[in-house]
């Protein structure tokens, strides 16, 4: 019998609901940490990030012989189901107001750390690098829901059109225009921060109708 | 190009998607020669790299050990049950199943029942003339169908098969119905005409009306009274014809 850690997400789950734990827990390490990452970056939060990776191999323990590879990839159901959860838990916690809104301390809660994976010319780089994907974060969190799970999906999951639109539930044309839309409004918000740091005079330029 | 078309896939030539060598060209030329959409596109580049980075910077995040370890207890603790679980859905789904089939059988038959009953000859009746010293003539007229006495009364002089009503108020010929059921041993006169009579009034149905009257009222169908108990009450049938006016009238002990 092959090993767990070669064996697709499908096997791996019909495996599961016969009751093997090794599957459970290949499947688990394979797919949470995008699970995770995408509860993260949409609510900010990593309580709750934890909460809905939970939820949702809970659900998939319980409901796992409703997945269909037909309608799409194990990864594309398991991130449907993590939307649902986080949507319905910012619904919910929308009331309740964070008592520190200190950046650092948000920063360092999300468990982001913006200077590992780069290459560093100097503390300088770094410091700017950090401000800027720090602004890039919170951008992204003061989206509306619907251009938010658009750009975390296509652009910072790096998944497909044809597959976000499987994970919404929409079509492709509709993740298209919702990422564009989100897009603008992140050019938007970032914009007031870069034009404060450019050091470059501003050319007043006129609209181009060629 | 002009910058409406430029501002579609700019996002896409900032993602670097796959798109056609000649849009693609067409493109960075507008975007070179404008300087909006020069902006716009370096715009789109910078967020691109920003979002990538924060994409980068959180690459290596994962749920912390606690929730895989509550995952697998709880999976082990499901592992137990999971197969009732499953066996008492397929129990619901059958039961389910069967009552479904039960109800459709059930209501088929009486369908089939109502439709191929046919309109009860026993319970109809060719009542005795009336003889009756105010009218001879209504010999002619209640010569049609009309209620027994042991039988619950009914719509006359009407061919079809009394239908049933669905509204849950009891008509009036309901109550009468009830009524004469609940009674089925009353001795009864025949019908005694009430006011002017005639035959296109029959013709249309009416209904049978229990009623009680005082029984001096005996009197004036010719009827003997017990004088020492002219203040009770007598029962009565009186048939109601469609226009709502009382047509005949009979008495029941």
């Amino acid at each position: 019998m092959a090993k767990p850690d070669s064996q697709t997400d499908d096997k791996l789950l019909k495996l599961m609901l016969a009751g093997d734990e090794e599957a459970l827990t290949t499947l688990y390490r394979r797919r949470q940490g995008s699970v995770y990452r995408f509860a993260l970056q949409m609510s900010g939060s990593p309580a709750l990030a934890e909460d809905v990776t939970q939820e949702v191999f809970m659900v998939l323990m319980r409901d796992g012989g409703n997945f269909d590879p037909a309608r799409g990839s194990l990864n594309s159901f398991l991130l449907g189901v993590a939307r649902n959860h986080v949507l319905r838990r910012l619904e919910r916690d929308r009331f309740y107001v964070p008592m520190d809104d200190d950046s650092e301390n948000e920063a360092a809660a999300s468990g982001f750390s913006a200077t590992s994976p780069f290459k560093s010319d100097g503390p300088l780089d770094d410091v700017s690098r950090t401000e800027m994907i720090e602004s890039v974060r919170k951008a992204v969190l003061s989206l509306p829901a619907r251009y938010r799970e658009v750009v975390v999906l296509c652009d910072l999951q790096e998944i497909s059109y044809a597959e976000a639109a499987g994970v919404l539930g929409c079509a492709v044309g509709t993740v298209r225009s919702r990422l564009h839309r989100g897009r603008a409004l992140l050019i938007e918000k970032l914009r007031p921060a870069r034009e404060e740091d450019s050091t470059v005079a501003d050319v007043k330029s006129e609209r181009c109708f060629a | 190009m002009n910058c409406e078309e430029f501002q579609t896939m700019v996002g896409d030539l900032a993602r670097e998607q796959i798109m056609e060598v000649r849009v693609r060209t067409k493109a960075l030329v507008h975007g070179a020669s404008c300087v909006d959409c020069a902006q716009t596109l370096a715009e789109e580049r910078s967020l691109r790299v920003g979002l990538r980075s924060l994409a980068d910077g959180m690459k290596s995040l994962e749920a912390g050990p606690r929730v895989e370890a509550q995952l697998l207890a709880a999976y082990r603790n499901r592992i137990d049950f999971k197969p009732a679980l499953v066996h008492s859905h397929r129990w619901l789904y059958w039961v389910g199943a069967a009552a479904a089939v039960l109800l459709v059988v059930f209501g088929v038959v009486a369908m089939r029942g109502r439709v191929a009953s046919p309109p009860r000859q026993e319970a109809r009746e060719i009542v005795k003339p009336v003889e009756s010293p105010q009218s001879p003539l209504l010999k002619d007229q209640f010569a049609s169908v009309v209620a027994p006495r042991d039988t619950p009364p009914r719509t006359f002089s009407n061919p079809k098969p009394p239908r049933v009503k669905s509204s849950k108020a009891p008509s009036r010929s309901t109550v009468a119905a009830i009524a004469a059921a609940s009674n089925n041993n009353e001795i009864a006169t025949d019908f005694f005409p009430v006011g002017d009579v005639s035959a296109l009034n029959l013709q249309d149905g009416g209904q049978l009306v229990r009623v009680e009257l005082p029984r001096s009222a005996l009197a004036r169908f010719g009827l003997p009274v017990n004088m020492d108990r002219a203040n009770q009450r007598v029962k009565a049938d009186v048939l109601v014809s469609a226009d709502g006016l009382a047509r005949a009238i009979r008495f029941v002990q």
